[in-house]
């Protein structure tokens, strides 16, 4: 596919700094637009909830603008939805659990010729199923 | 004093979901947007990053008209492509043709309250109008097409400009 090689001198001017705030400006508005469509609700709708005029949440769904923390707290408390998925906040641990042969020896895992199997579990202790013919030891 | 300027609608890049074009006059070497890249590149490094940072996104998202503020009449196409940095003052101009075809033009450091105070970026703003006018013409007169991301049909014209000077 066609490229241009003064587009492609300029691409390299973006720094990953450049790259990453680009990224996430969008992002935002992007969600915020998503989510007023799910809602049936229209930037107006925003602007009168928030106080704000019109021209500035058209500004923001431009993808411009440098929101603070504060302001992105007030937009998700307003449309009752989180602008960042939870599990980037909140990330849910991942336990990885390798069964090993009960006839096999924990300790001496890398004398013994066994065939693991690896399950991967979000809860630490109460979801461990249980194979039959098989231990645990937590990987 | 009115003369006629011939250009052609060229394309830059193509992508998967997205081509990128431009407009060369005839008679130069570069198209419009390369202009504008080679004009600013080295002055203001950050910004013409951050402006090829948006395409990128765009290249991949698409066009939305929503990530754009339009500048011209309430009708036409012609968009301004903000800058990610609120104390920027360099502006692209474009023609969002479709969600897939976006035609870059050319811009410059606004230091007025709007680019109609401003000679040469309310020059840059005017030609792609009537680019914009004489293309939506074609279109519906069928000898400019729109398939896809591709722009196919009679891409070269003229448009009548007021000022011997170049944008």
């Amino acid at each position: 596919m066609k490229r241009n090689s003064v587009m492609g001198e300029s691409r390299k001017l973006i720094t990953p700094e450049i790259r990453r705030s680009v990224d996430l400006s969008i992002y935002v508005a992007d969600r915020i637009f998503d989510i007023l469509e799910k809602q049936h609700k229209t930037q107006r709708d925003l602007a009168n909830t928030l106080g704000k005029s019109e021209a500035e949440i058209s500004k923001w769904m431009q993808g411009t603008h440098n929101f603070t923390l504060n302001t992105i707290a007030k937009i998700e408390s307003v449309l009752g939805e989180h602008i960042f998925e939870t599990s980037d906040i909140t990330k849910q641990k991942e336990y990885k659990y390798i069964f090993i042969p009960l006839n096999a020896k924990c300790t001496y895992l890398s004398n013994i010729n066994i065939s693991p199997k690896t399950v991967s579990l979000t809860s630490e202790w109460n979801t461990v199923p249980e194979l039959e013919g098989y231990d645990w030891c937590k990987k | 004093m009115k003369f006629k300027r011939v250009l052609s609608i060229e394309l830059l890049e193509e992508y998967e979901k997205v081509n990128i074009y431009s407009v060369l006059f005839d008679g130069e070497v570069h198209t419009e947007f390369e202009k504008f890249l080679l004009s600013f590149s080295q002055s203001h490094p950050k910004d013409i990053g951050t402006i090829m940072a948006r395409l990128d996104r765009i290249i991949v998202d698409g066009v939305f008209p929503r990530h754009f503020r339009f500048a011209g009449k309430v009708k036409d196409r012609t968009a301004e492509l903000p800058s990610n940095i609120d104390t920027a003052k360099l502006r692209l101009y474009c023609i969002c043709i479709s969600p897939h075809i976006l035609i870059l033009g050319n811009g410059g450091l606004k230091s007025t309250r709007t680019y109609n105070e401003d000679t040469s970026l309310n020059k840059c703003v005017e030609h792609l109008q009537k680019i914009d006018l004489r293309l939506k013409h074609q279109e519906r007169t069928n000898s400019t097409q729109i398939n896809g991301k591709y722009l196919t049909g009679n891409l070269s014209f003229y448009i009548e400009i007021e000022d011997e000077k170049q944008p």
